[in-house]
């Protein structure tokens, strides 16, 4: 494995996985405080077992897709993927609308639960590990396609799988000792810089399904991470020089 | 049923952020696409059409977001 060509699948899947983590820690750890480990933990590994489940059907089927329309279909998905992650970081970074607030979802996740186990008295574990399994299942979903896009168009999956599984220990490790939602992650200074890879690897793959040799191959990713981040943060300074209103 | 929803849902949602930004970038796809088979456009240039393309469609959406545009 050359891992000029890995580094950069790696650390996308790595990043983009840690966001995506927190987001599910989050929800597992309102259901574990409020109704115990068991509904919440009941719910996480019913959600895994779907996902692998997923991933052993659907893996196989990319071998048998033509390598240019892997490339062109998984580039057009991570570049609507990331310009939409980038664009919401951008409009957070400059004000415009709310920064994501993991102790305000915790809470808020904490009260439908109590109130939905006070509508239905006699299933309230049930309900706690569907809100786990719901969590785990979208969010994980998410860490699937992250993994499957950068890692497919090179034959980099497991590398790419590498990336996530460390992203899922870090902050499994981290919330094991703190028991505290995750709310000092930077969690927009992340978001941008996974939309920032994103979007480069989009645009390079993209690229690539439509037959274009990219001058210096995968180097170019680092040039079109450098152009991405660059009008990243020109949009945020333009935006903030213009005084944004906050909308939440 | 309503958890199969709701992950359907969030898949297309994870796609379909902004609805004019998606149909954009998908139309500029299309367009390149056209160029280099039909026009003879060099893929290269192409390429870089694509790059442009891409933050130039950012910058507009952020812009249109904030209101300021």
């Amino acid at each position: 494995m050359d891992w000029s060509t890995a580094a950069p699948v790696v650390t996308a899947a790595f990043l983009a996985s840690l966001v995506e983590v927190v987001e599910a820690f989050t929800i597992i750890l309102a259901v574990a405080t409020l109704r115990g480990w068991r509904p919440a933990l009941a719910g996480t590994f019913s959600a895994l077992g779907l996902l692998a489940l997923i991933v052993i059907i659907l893996g196989p089927l990319l071998d048998r897709v033509p390598l240019h329309l892997l490339q062109l279909v998984v580039g057009v998905l991570l570049l609507l993927f990331g310009l939409g992650w980038l664009r919401k970081a951008i409009l957070r970074a400059a004000g415009v609308i709310a920064l994501h607030d993991e102790e305000a979802i915790f809470r808020r996740e904490q009260a439908q639960l109590s109130h939905e186990a006070q509508l239905a008295e006699r299933s309230q574990d049930w309900i706690a590990g569907i809100a786990a399994f719901k969590a785990v299942l979208l969010e994980g979903l998410e860490v699937v396609f992250i993994v499957i896009a950068v890692g497919a168009g090179r034959g980099l999956l497991w590398p790419a799988a590498g990336g996530a599984l460390a992203a899922v220990i870090v902050i499994l490790s981290i919330g094991a000792l703190i028991h505290r939602p995750l709310a000092k992650v930077p969690e927009n200074t992340l978001k941008f810089g996974v939309g920032v890879m994103l979007s480069a690897f989009g645009v390079f793959w993209t690229g690539e399904g439509l037959g274009v040799a990219w001058p210096g191959a995968d180097m170019m990713l680092v040039w079109f991470a450098a152009a991405f981040l660059a009008t990243g943060l020109i949009a945020v300074a333009l935006i903030r020089a213009r005084g944004p209103e906050v909308d939440t | 049923m309503s958890i199969l929803k709701q992950v359907i849902s969030d898949l297309v949602g994870m796609f379909l952020k902004d609805a004019r930004l998606t149909i954009t970038i998908l139309v500029l796809v299309a367009a390149v696409a056209f160029l280099i088979r039909d026009e003879g456009l060099t893929p290269l240039t192409g390429g870089w059409l694509l790059l442009g393309g891409s933050l130039a469609l950012l910058v507009i959406s952020v812009l249109r977001a904030s209101g300021r545009d």
